[in-house]
């Protein structure tokens, strides 16, 4: 079965090997390594090869970590990388980062709506209880997702190092009772449009 | 002619059929202190039953006893044996050799202590066309019987020096590539050696001795991997790998990133041979003594548990420990979620370079420390402190030290709500309360929360 997911500007499926060099080319620019990079030590040198084990990774039932790519609903042109890691099936919580790769979409909601559907998959398909996100200080456009259903649960001091500075990390998290409250506060508003075409499958809504 | 070298053959056969038995008896007695040590690790690096690791690790000893007499045989053999004896090994990739003699840049072949490395050397030596040196590192110590194998070397090949096993190997060395030759070498990870990387090897993260890379680094020779092993039939065989490049990958990348990833990579071909045939895998024990060893800084950190009322955990204190801290809600036991480490948590600390016990004053065992997931690049640590603080002065002095020893900036530790003794032992040694992992760990039919704590440079 093609893993497929919809969400009203996107859509959402697993990378294939041609979709290679626009990940490296995302996983190399400054928003993943000032952003992400840092998180696993450092990043990787060879982005190629990053990229490469990621489809590795989603090819493994074993691994504990699955990558989406996010495309543009309408011109199928690659914007995102959705990225659900360190995952624990039994407590049933994982760490939940994206980069929106393309620029010019950075600013069209499209993370957004990335937030919504993804959460949806990993609390209503995957099961899951918890999805959590570090995130660097700096980052005020990962610190304002925090409008969409997750919390601030605290700050990590100087948790790590962005270039030679050590720098505090947020911890954001939602659980899937605090998506379902969500989900239920925004029916009528920001999430009409998800529930009317059926793009979210929160039960009991 | 023809019955004299079957003559030959019959001897050797023979000597070796009487000799190899006393010799195993004799080494496995004088390795019978390591023995249980060495069978563990074995287990546990190949996933082998205790039977099967017995086996691996007696086979082990009958080719290290093999390689000892080849070695014999080679320093009297005739020229026509030898020769004879070479022809049979066969050589894999015999073409990378030939592609890299094409660059002229200075070649490091690297070898570990595995099959019968100088008939492998010897075929590899001959196959060598053209002018340039060979040099090989002396493998034993200076014994009169090596002079002579190596005399016969040079004798016979013309071209190969021989580069005693001294102070000053690393240097000369270092010479004989600078000059473009080609240098020889065998690499294992070591249980004493001052040049060394932490590598990841066989499951477990160790050093590994870093001259090898350091060499190639500084004269930009190529590292030609090779390993000898015996396939089923018998049939000796030296394979070649792909070269390893102390270039830059990407600009910018330091000598230390370059030595790392070196290191690395040697590290993984190195645990790729000895799964290949680890009954061909002469140094076993010094694989079990070094995977064994604290993975922080040896002696180091053997210095901090040499002071104060503390002493290392060790794996004999495990069932007390196990009974003291058995309820199932502490968070010493519970915490692997969020590491996202796959056994148990005890089982991680106990393998965890550093875990101390303090002691109080009559020596009751009363508070437990343990550093862990030490991540140097980033300079932070976690540390665990479990039970009364009766030695808050000591657990900071500690800390300190430890902190001194690794670079470690940051320290962070996890513990349930309900742990008041825990909390407590935190804000007295400075933690602040930074985060919760709310609804983390799934006991008892409900998800429960973890507070995270931490500690900064710059803290009071």
């Amino acid at each position: 079965m093609i893993f497929q997911l919809r969400g009203l500007l996107i859509s959402v499926r697993k990378p294939e090997l041609s979709d290679i060099e626009v990940m490296s080319r995302w996983l190399s620019s400054d928003a993943y390594r000032i952003n992400l990079g840092g998180m696993d030590g450092g990043g990787e040198l060879n982005y190629q090869a990053l990229a490469f084990k990621a489809i590795e990774a989603n090819a493994n039932d074993q691994s504990s970590q699955i990558w989406y790519l996010v495309e543009d609903r309408f011109s199928r042109e690659p914007v995102a990388l959705a990225i659900l890691s360190r995952i624990d099936w039994k407590n049933r919580h994982a760490e939940y980062s994206h980069i929106v790769g393309e620029e010019k979409y950075r600013s069209k909601l499209v993370a957004a709506d990335m937030s919504v559907v993804m959460n949806n998959y990993f609390f209503y398909q995957l099961n899951l209880n918890k999805i959590y996100s570090y995130i660097f200080a700096g980052n005020q456009a990962a610190i304002r997702l925090t409008q969409f259903g997750s919390k601030a649960d605290g700050i990590l001091r100087q948790h790590r190092l962005q270039g030679s500075k050590a720098t505090d990390v947020h911890l954001h998290c939602i659980t899937r009772a605090e998506f379902s409250e969500f989900i239920r506060e925004h029916a009528s508003g920001l999430l009409r449009k998800h529930l009317k075409y059926g793009l979210l499958s929160c039960p009991g809504i | 002619m023809f019955i004299f070298d079957a003559l030959m053959i019959f001897t050797r056969r023979l000597s070796q059929a009487v000799l190899i038995p006393i010799f195993r008896f004799n080494t496995l007695r004088q390795l019978r202190q390591y023995r249980p040590l060495t069978l563990s690790k074995m287990q546990t690096a190949l996933s082998l039953g205790r039977g099967l690791a017995e086996r691996v690790f007696h086979e082990s000893i009958t080719s290290e006893i093999k390689f000892r007499l080849d070695y014999s045989w080679i320093a009297k053999a005739k020229p026509k044996q030898l020769q004879k004896e070479i022809e049979k090994v066969q050589i894999h990739n015999r073409e990378i050799l030939q592609a890299l003699l094409e660059t002229n840049r200075p070649i490091l072949i690297l070898s570990i202590h595995m099959g019968s490395f100088y008939f492998g050397f010897l075929k590899l030596a001959m196959s060598v066309h053209g002018r340039r040196a060979i040099s090989v590192v002396k493998l034993a110590s200076q014994t009169k019987r090596e002079d002579a194998l190596h005399a016969l070397f040079e004798h016979k090949l013309g071209r190969i020096t021989t580069l005693r096993f001294d102070e000053d190997v690393g240097k000369k060395a270092y010479l004989a590539l600078r000059k473009g030759g080609i240098v020889v070498m065998m690499s294992d990870i070591e249980v004493k050696v001052t040049s060394r990387e932490l590598v990841s090897f066989l499951g477990a993260q160790c050093y590994m001795q870093s001259g090898p890379a350091v060499l190639a680094l500084t004269t930009r020779a190529v590292i030609l991997p090779v390993i000898n092993f015996e396939d089923s039939q018998g049939t000796r065989i030296i394979r070649l790998e792909e070269p390893l490049y102390p270039d830059a990958i990407v600009p910018g990348e330091s000598s230390r990133e370059i030595v790392s990833r070196l290191m690395g990579r040697i590290a993984g071909l190195m645990e790729s041979w000895i799964r290949i045939a680890p009954a061909q895998f002469q140094r076993w024990t010094d694989v079990a003594l070094t995977l064994s060893r604290d993975a922080v800084s040896g002696d180091k950190l053997q210095e901090i548990v040499n002071t104060g009322l503390m002493k290392k955990m060790r794996a004999q204190d495990l069932p007390a420990l196990a009974n003291r801290f058995r309820d199932h809600k502490h968070s010493y036991f519970l915490l692997s979620s969020v590491h996202g480490f796959s056994m148990s948590e005890l089982q991680v600390s106990i393998d965890d370079p550093a875990v101390f016990q303090y002691l109080d004053a009559t020596g009751e065992e009363c508070t437990l420390v343990s550093f862990m997931s030490i991540d140097r690049l980033q300079g932070v640590a976690q540390i665990q402190i479990c039970g009364e603080c009766r030695q808050p002065f000591g657990i900071q002095n500690q800390i300190r030290k430890f902190r001194e020893n690794t670079g470690v900036r940051r320290l962070y530790s996890y513990v349930f709500p309900w742990e008041v003794q825990e909390i407590q032992n935190l804000k007295s040694l400075g933690f602040q309360h930074e985060a919760v992992f709310r609804e983390h760990i799934y006991i008892d039919g409900k998800y429960r929360d973890i507070w995270v704590f931490g500690v900064v440079e710059g803290d009071a």
